[in-house]
């Protein structure tokens, strides 16, 4: 039987016990449920024991009805801290998504589920160069929020954030604070859909302007693209980025959705 | 473990494996942007170990048969798609031009832009393994792995690498791109070997 390779912490922080293990089902307690926008609700699900994540890393949440029809998605992690047994989960309410509709509908508190992670270690925002500029369309935003919780700032970091309007615009307390506070970060929103007369920041979906304008605040410094979103808008930004001359394998992507 | 409200008169599909549910559209992944790459540029490599065996150009490929491929594709990220249509080249085609030494029970696909997925042998024989160029009736666009990618229906799609160059031929299996960050070494979605362990 294969295994996955797992670090683990050890009693002292510099030392670390790599461990083996099978990537198994875990019940989950539902320990709080928040509506941060009308479309998107933040799950927090406890397990019980903790595990080591990483910003861009996701869960596979398991559903079961009683006729014994199973749906499984994959949902990207958020936390506070890289060592817990708690993770936050912000989820999108999808059209007919069948998933989606029942946590958002008939989940509550104190509930159980199965869930089972962290998953991938490829979109690690972890594993790469010190300097980055993330791209999100929408629920994108997630790995990167989890991300952002984590660093100290030292180098330069730049958000590109496209949602539809203000209502949509998640976590944006935490990301204006974040871009009071340090002066190596940047936020750049753009509000595709919002009431000209309210909002008078960028307006248009994220173009090569707007890239490159960005792109010119990093020209020297080694830098990492992570773009994430639906399918369509990591497709479009991607090319875009290779348009205005981003190397390959600077760019990381993933896609939500289907 | 049974989720109270879940799911309510909901049936199982028999064509759709565990955990996967049914997409009507054609959802594009990829771990990295879109390759576009000339038809009459690429070309398809067979290695052992150092030694080039094969290089397939675009014009060779149209030379072998054409294989109709009609079959549902199932995707790691739980969509699965009913009743595709495929055009492309069996490997059994390329195989009968290109003898294998016996001692070669994997592969190794690689593609432009520097994806790799491994597979045994003996999946990519029999009609189970083609280089694909039209999806529905059409040349398959970049985003879908155009001009040629592989298919193997049969195991999750991941294993379908788009913008395929080439493969090496291996005696022993060693992990592609996804398979080195915990992916199933073989992803059959009929046992749900989504990742490793599974």
């Amino acid at each position: 039987m294969a295994t996955i390779c797992m670090v683990t912490p050890g009693k002292n922080k510099d030392t670390r016990v790599t461990e083996s293990r099978k990537l198994l089902w875990e019940l989950g307690k539902v320990i709080d449920i928040k509506s941060i926008s009308p479309k998107v609700k933040l799950f927090t699900i406890e397990t019980k024991k903790p595990h080591r994540i990483e910003p861009g890393q996701h869960f596979d949440i398991k559903l079961t009805s009683d006729s014994g029809y199973v749906a499984q998605r994959s949902y990207s992690v958020i936390s506070d801290s890289n060592y817990t047994n708690q993770f936050e989960f912000g989820i999108s309410k999808i059209t007919d998504g069948e998933v989606s509709k029942y946590l958002h509908e008939k989940l509550s508190i104190s509930q159980n589920l199965l869930i089972r992670g962290p998953i991938g270690k490829y979109f690690n925002l972890n594993k790469t160069t010190e300097s980055v500029i993330l791209i999100a369309g929408g629920i994108g935003i997630t790995p990167f929020i989890f991300y952002l919780r984590q660093k100290n700032y030292k180098n330069k970091i730049s958000l590109i954030y496209s949602a539809k309007n203000q209502e949509e615009f998640l976590f944006k307390k935490e990301l204006e604070n974040k871009n009071k506070l340090y002066k190596n970060f940047s936020l750049i929103v753009t509000l595709t859909k919002e009431n000209k007369e309210t909002w008078k920041g960028l307006d248009s979906r994220i173009n090569s302007k707007i890239l490159k304008k960005t792109i010119k605040n990093h020209l020297g410094i080694k830098t990492t693209y992570f773009v994430c979103g639906g399918s369509n808008f990591v497709e479009n930004i991607s090319s875009k980025l290779i348009r205005v001359g981003i190397e390959y394998q600077d760019i990381k992507i993933e896609r939500f959705g289907p | 473990m049974i989720n109270e409200g879940f799911g309510q008169n909901k049936s199982k599909n028999e064509k759709i494996p565990p955990g996967q549910y049914l997409e009507k559209s054609f959802p594009i992944l990829s771990a990295g942007p879109t390759v576009h790459i000339n038809k009459e540029s690429w070309d398809f490599t067979i290695h052992e170990n150092d030694t080039i065996i094969s290089k397939i150009s675009w014009e060779d490929l149209n030379n072998f048969p054409k294989k109709e491929i009609n079959t549902d594709i199932h995707c790691v990220t739980k969509w699965s798609k009913l009743e595709t249509n495929w055009e492309g080249v069996s490997f059994k085609d390329i195989f009968e031009t290109v003898p294998i030494k016996k001692k070669y029970r994997y592969i190794m696909a690689y593609s432009e832009g520097g994806y790799t997925t491994n597979v045994p042998l003996i999946d990519i024989l029999d009609d189970k393994g083609f280089l694909a160029y039209k999806y529905d009736k059409k040349d398959i666009t970049p985003e879908h792995g155009g001009p040629v990618r592989l298919f193997i229906p049969h195991l999750y799609f991941w294993k379908s690498a788009k913008w395929i160059r080439g493969i090496k031929l291996l005696e022993n299996d060693q992990p592609g791109f996804w398979e080195k960050y915990g992916y199933h070494m073989y992803g059959d979605p009929w046992k749900e070997q989504r990742y490793q362990g599974d």
